[in-house]
């Protein structure tokens, strides 16, 4: 093992968008699957029991910590989709020079935030 | 593993040959997550309000709830093979990995089986008529039975009205 040939560059790079997407598309998606998916379940399951346990529900996530939680969960739902939609164009094989593939990371991280904020206002005030 | 012999150690440790197959998956239920959560998501800016009454009224109907399931089952299925891919990445006993799995598929199981029977007890409890309904066809009702009893057709109230 010791004896094999190894790239001498592995430790060897600089921070870019494209990295931080990368790690943001399976932190979020992480984070939906242990979090946001108990939270669609207890909805789903106070909304089938009826109304008092619905009320606890809201309860919870009209509280400060509920809104942080669901705020996140938003933002992780977003920024997944994003990234994912930039999977989708990457697998096809396209958007791999450097300059379109950095635009495209950093416009899905601010598309993401942009579409939470749009998601909170229409919920609020429309 | 095997006994040491050169093919022996190797043997077991190639592609499991399914690869292609889950990643074709995952992202076909990709496909499948964002088409409804972008229904539901705009469904619920739409509601006026997210108050117990609306929300059920909404997500007792045929087509809302046909979303819902799908995507509890979409969505459940994609979160696991997703963490399939972490685990694989991350944890390299394979007992370990063995056992994780395997609670990972119970998880998944149980989560998309309790999402699905919550929403098919919304669509079977949500009650059509309001309580204001059902007092106004009892009185028709009613009234059209005393009318029978006045024109003196038999059987007019079938029991007796109580």
């Amino acid at each position: 093992m010791a004896t094999r040939p190894l790239s001498p560059h592995l430790t060897i790079w600089k921070w870019g968008p494209h990295m931080l997407v990368s790690i943001l598309h399976r932190i979020t998606g992480d984070g939906m699957a242990l979090v946001g998916i108990p939270v669609l379940l207890w909805w789903l399951g106070a909304l089938a029991a009826g109304p008092e346990a619905y009320a606890t529900f809201q309860e919870q996530a009209n509280s400060w910590y509920g809104m942080v939680v669901l705020v996140g969960l938003s933002w992780a739902f977003f920024n997944h989709l994003c990234s994912g939609i930039r999977h989708f164009v990457l697998d096809m094989g396209a958007g791999f020079e450097l300059d379109t593939n950095k635009r495209w990371s950093v416009l899905s991280i601010v598309i993401a935030v942009v579409l939470t904020v749009g998601f909170w206002a229409a919920v609020w005030f429309v | 593993m095997g006994n040491g012999t050169r093919l022996g150690k190797v043997r077991g440790l190639g592609s499991a040959r399914h690869g292609s197959g889950e990643w074709m998956r995952q992202h076909v239920l990709a496909a499948g997550n964002m088409l409804c959560s972008i229904f539901l998501a705009v469904s619920i800016i739409a509601l006026p309000d997210l108050g117990y009454e609306t929300v059920t009224a909404w997500l007792a109907k045929p087509f809302p709830a046909t979303v819902a399931v799908l995507f509890v089952v979409t969505t459940l299925w994609h979160a696991r093979l997703g963490l399939q891919v972490v685990i694989e990445d991350y944890v390299h006993v394979e007992s370990n990995k063995f056992a994780l799995l395997l609670v990972m598929d119970l998880l998944a199981a149980t989560g998309a089986t309790y999402g699905v029977i919550s929403v098919i007890q919304l669509v079977t409890h949500q009650d059509t008529l309001t309580q204001e309904d059902v007092q106004q066809q009892l009185g028709q009702m009613m009234q059209q039975m005393q009318q029978m009893q006045m024109m003196g057709v038999p059987g007019g109230a079938p029991g007796g009205v109580q």
